[in-house]
């Protein structure tokens, strides 16, 4: 192949994988979009097949375009740099320029490596390190999924070394040619059987949460997440551990979405426009103590919702800087309305409904002391209206539903203690949770009804409404709350703990409220815990620890609730511990078996020594071993080029020592004469002799 | 390198004989290996004055048998003659009888003195008056031969020759060698100051010893195979001759016994070779027309032939 054709194909492949850096990098900061990072990164690439003062004009002229771009100057930007580096230092995340200088330096830097050392398998193996190591590590640490382009970058690392080999030595070519023809189609083969042969192994991350909010639980099998139909419940579902969005700063705590009031025997149907403060951005009674809290969350992709950690977000901050309050819905982004439904759902009023990717959150955290929880007041806080609705229950409701709902709570006097009772009901040892074995109410069939006195199996759902149902009926009003769990913990970033909140930690839970304190979350699904959802104060704690923090005490208690067998589980956050996560094992896979192919490519000569090294001397020196020993020794001299046919040993040890100018060769082969022609025993000093002319020969 | 008695003897030659250590090397190699010598080259190179040194150094007998045309065979083994004083016939002995015996220009000679020569080189005796003589040990015989002059010369049999252990031809000295030949022989004779660094008995101690120097299997099989080379070449003619192995192996000892070694290389059979095997093998008429030699053909085997390295012998 000509040169240039070989150098334009070098080119290209570094291009494209250093084209992998973008959207990792751009995907965690807040920039919105990722063409003048390609720009940046891959223009001083092509611009490096050029001559060298073209190539540094081309780079220039492209580096201060870009600045002009995004700066609207070309001369201020080193005070920009300067500005954004305090920044930096002061702990804040990066801006523009600190970014855009940092991304054209990395672009010139490789354009410069890629021009200089063509071709050299050095940089091919540095390029391909470095960027499936920015991928696995974005991967790992941010939301950013690597596993839809690993294959790509791996694809593209085979092709740059096999280009880099061809512009190497460009002879044999045919026989690399199929052995890289041969290589891809195992990679590729080997990536397209995986998710089968192990299901975890999913690319279902990126697409599944669509399906989850088209889906419903309409008919037939479900997939867990969140969706916005909960007019017919039940039935089985699969699991899905696609990414919903990344917190960071908060602490493990349940992600509410909405709430919804009318159940209809069914399922549950949203309420209609209500009229209290408590739908003002109000979930507490404002005696409650409450902490400020606030998150950063970023979606994997634009959501229809957003979800908030506690009471319903006094602010929120978005990407582009803007600030406003959702609260009582005074002000909203500059082109956006953000509007806050009765049912708590915060809205982007865009043509799509939906949110921006990064969006800062800031919530107070309710906790109740138990004097609040233990009220038993009329309740007069509510409109009659709003009354009526979160005591609402379907007409068809069985009887033996309320019957139960009375015999549970008949030894309860508060709203809170009949809620316990209700809550202890369901861990009474008769219900299970599955996800599996859930039946689907036909025809006139309850809900509920089926759920409590038949089934006795279910999930979330089962137990959240059934809870509410269950309360209403002893007149507490009660709503049905939908959101998410914890999610994974995926470990600490920056001094903040992150964590993961996947399809399959979708939730349901309910709020009744006491007067007096507002609306009360309680847990009713078994096997979940609620220490992460009501915060209680606790009085006699005189340490003062303030309730938004992971109370250890209550991660004990929920150390001691047997664990779910399937999803939401809670187990990640049951020490408390930091734990790494274990969905990005496959990257770093991947990157730890394309790293051992290059290391093979490579070091085969290293590997094939170190194992023959093993081989060798883990034996005892015969003759028959050392005779093979020598054998395999004249093989790599000839294999270095040495001509050893006709040679006696002796002449070939002249010959090798004159080239590496040492004398081992001689010394080696005095022993081998011995042993061979003298017919004496073997010197088990060759074997030393042997292993230095090995490393001579091989390195 | 060499075997310090060996060294010694080398030593001492080197003070008459300017360069020449191969050849040195190789004719006492032959000594010790009980075989006998054809030097081969132009005339004044030194082939005799190498062969007086040689019998000076080693304290040996020395004899000069200068061929002619008309010589006899009891020339060279003696003859009875009657003495008158004690009434019997008494042994006069030849130039035969002496332990190292340089027969000059050979193939000057009649076949039929030759192969008296021959003969008496191989058996180690020779019959006079049906009476069977036995040639003093050890017994070594150089024989030199003008390999340009072909007038009046009666060249060997192949026959004959295959009892050379080894043929070497000395070639001219180089010209530093040259140099210090004039200033050697400038002013005074070397030869006479030359003693002896060794006995008779000790030759021939170093001769039983050189028996013992071991020739492994993978030696054998290396010898045999140069052999076979030699024998299905298509250059050749005539290939060697299981003489010739013997030879070679004999030779190969000798070798490694000079070299200080008591086990034969493969490196001692390729030294050998070309001495042993270039008056053996014969070439085709072709062959001589494209210009090859017998050297030629020998080193080409050398450099083709893969040297076992295996103890247990491979069949070919």
């Amino acid at each position: 192949m000509k040169t240039w054709v070989t150098r334009i194909l070098y080119t290209i492949l570094a291009a494209y994988l250093l084209s992998f850096w973008v959207e990792p990098i751009v995907g965690s900061t807040t920039f919105d979009s990722d063409w003048p990072f390609y720009f940046l990164l891959i223009v001083p690439m092509f611009a490096s097949l050029l001559p060298w003062f073209a190539f540094l004009g081309l780079s220039m002229i492209h580096f201060l375009t870009i600045l002009y771009i995004y700066n609207g100057s070309v001369f201020d930007w080193f005070g920009l740099w300067v500005e954004d580096l305090t920044r930096v230092m002061s702990g804040e995340l990066p801006n523009e320029a600190i970014f855009f200088s940092a991304m054209a330096f990395i672009g010139l830097l490789f354009a410069i490596l890629v021009a200089r050392t063509y071709p050299s398998y050095g940089f091919a193996l540095g390029m391909i390190v470095s960027t499936l190591g920015v991928m696995a590590y974005f991967d790992t640490w941010t939301l950013y999924d690597g596993e839809g382009n690993i294959l790509y970058a791996i694809v593209a690392s085979l092709l740059l070394l096999f280009v880099t080999d061809l512009a190497k030595r460009p002879s044999r070519s045919l026989v690399r040619f199929v052995s890289i023809g041969l290589l891809l189609s195992i990679v590729v083969a080997l990536a397209s059987a995986s998710p089968t042969i192990e299901g975890d192994w999913s690319d279902r991350i990126t697409t599944s949460f669509r399906n989850a909010t088209t889906d419903g639980e309409g008919s037939g099998r479900g997939r867990v997440g969140y969706g916005v139909n909960d007019e017919a419940l039940g039935g089985p579902f699969e699991q899905d551990d696609g990414i919903v969005f990344i917190a960071r700063g908060a602490p493990a705590r349940y992600w509410r979405i909405e709430s919804k009031a009318i159940y209809t025997g069914k399922g549950w149907i949203g309420a209609p426009v209500l009229d209290s403060n408590y739908n003002r951005g109000q979930l507490v009674d404002p005696d409650v103590d409450t902490t400020p809290e606030q998150a950063l969350l970023r979606f994997e992709r634009r959501q229809t919702f957003v979800p908030y950690g506690g009471e319903y977000p006094q602010a929120t901050e978005t990407e582009s800087g803007t600030e406003f309050r959702v609260g009582d819905v005074e002000q909203t982004f500059p082109n956006e309305t953000v509007t806050i439904r009765p049912s708590g759902k915060i809205v982007f009023e865009n043509e799509e409904q939906v949110t921006p990717r990064t969006i800062q959150l800031r919530y107070s955290v309710p906790a109740f002391s138990e004097e609040q929880l233990d009220l038993n007041e009329e309740v007069s806080s509510l409109t009659e209206e709003e009354e009526q609705v979160y005591l609402q229950l379907p007409d068809s409701l069985p009887d033996r539903v309320r019957d139960l709902a009375t015999e549970i709570t008949s030894e309860s006097e508060t709203p809170n203690e009949k809620a316990e009772a209700v809550e202890a009901y369901f861990r009474n040892g008769e219900f299970q949770y599955d996800t599996e074995n859930v039946a689907r109410p036909e025809g006139e069939t309850d809900y509920v009804d089926q759920f409590l006195f038949d089934t006795q199996i279910g999930y979330c759902d089962n137990f959240s409404t059934s809870a509410a149902v269950l309360l209403r009926a002893n007149g507490i009003p009660t709503r049905w709350v939908k959101g998410f769990t914890m999610g994974d913990t995926r470990g600490v970033v920056q001094g903040e703990e992150e964590h993961t909140i996947r399809n399959r930690h979708a939730h349901s839970w309910v709020e009744y409220f006491i007067e007096g304190a507002g609306w009360v979350p309680l847990e009713a699904t078994i096997s979940f815990s609620d220490s992460n959802l009501l915060q209680m104060e606790r009085e006699t704690d005189t340490s003062d620890s303030t309730p938004a923090t992971n109370d250890p005490q209550a991660t004990q208690d929920n150390d001691a609730q047997n664990r779910p067998q399937d999803d939401l589980l809670i187990d990640d956050v049951a020490t408390g511990d930091v734990q790494e996560e274990a969905r990005s094992i496959p990257v770093w896979g991947w990157v730890v078996i394309l790293f051992l192919v290059a290391v093979l490519i490579w070091n085969r000569k290293v590997i094939e020594r170190q194992a023959m090294y093993v081989w060798w001397m883990s034996r005892p020196l015969t003759d028959l071993s050392l005779v093979s020993m020598h054998k395999y020794l004249m093989r790599r001299l000839r294999a270095n080029g040495f001509k050893t046919d006709g040679r006696t040993p002796s002449e070939l040890a002249k010959e090798v020592d004159a080239y590496y100018e040492t004398n081992d060769m001689t010394r080696l082969t005095a022993l081998f004469e011995q042993a061979i022609y003298a017919e004496q025993e073997p010197n088990s000093k060759y074997k030393e002799y042997w292993k230095i002319m090995i490393r001579r020969i091989m390195s | 390198m060499y075997r310090p008695t060996v060294q010694s003897i080398i030593t001492a030659i080197e003070t008459v004989i300017v360069g020449k250590e191969e050849v040195i090397a190789k004719s006492l190699t032959a000594l010790l290996a009980g075989g006998h010598v054809l030097l081969e080259d132009v005339p004044g190179v030194g082939k005799t004055m190498l062969v007086r040194t040689f019998s000076r150094a080693i304290d040996l007998d020395f004899k000069r048998i200068q061929f002619t045309p008309d010589m006899l065979p009891s020339d060279l083994t003696g003859i009875s003659m009657y003495n008158q004083k004690t009434r019997e016939f008494e042994y006069r002995p030849g130039p035969l009888m002496g332990n190292i015996v340089l027969a000059d220009e050979i193939n000057r000679t009649s076949p039929k003195t030759q192969s008296a020569l021959l003969e008496a080189m191989a058996e180690r005796s020779v019959t006079v008056d049906g009476e069977l003589k036995v040639l003093p040990s050890p017994f070594f015989v150089m024989a030199t031969q003008n390999p340009i002059e072909h007038e009046g010369t009666y060249p060997l049999p192949e026959a004959q020759l295959d009892r050379f252990l080894l043929k070497i031809e000395m070639g001219y000295p180089t010209f530093n060698e040259e140099m210090a030949l004039l200033s050697r022989f400038e002013k005074e004779e070397p030869l006479e100051a030359l003693h002896s660094v060794i006995t008779k008995q000790e030759v021939e101690l170093m001769q039983r010893e050189v028996r013992d120097v071991h020739v492994s299997s993978a030696v054998k099989q290396y010898m045999v195979r140069l052999i076979h080379e030699s024998r299905n070449d298509p250059h050749t003619y005539l290939g060697g001759s299981p003489r010739a192995t013997l030879a070679l192996m004999k030779a190969g000892q000798a070798w490694a016994y000079i070299h200080n070694r008591d086990f034969v290389l493969p490196d001692d059979v390729k030294a050998m070779a070309t001495s042993v095997l270039g008056h053996r093998v014969l070439l085709t008429a072709e062959a001589r027309y494209k210009g090859k030699t017998p050297n030629q053909l020998i080193q080409d085997w050398l450099d083709t032939l893969p040297v076992p390295m295996d103890r247990e012998v491979n069949e070919v």
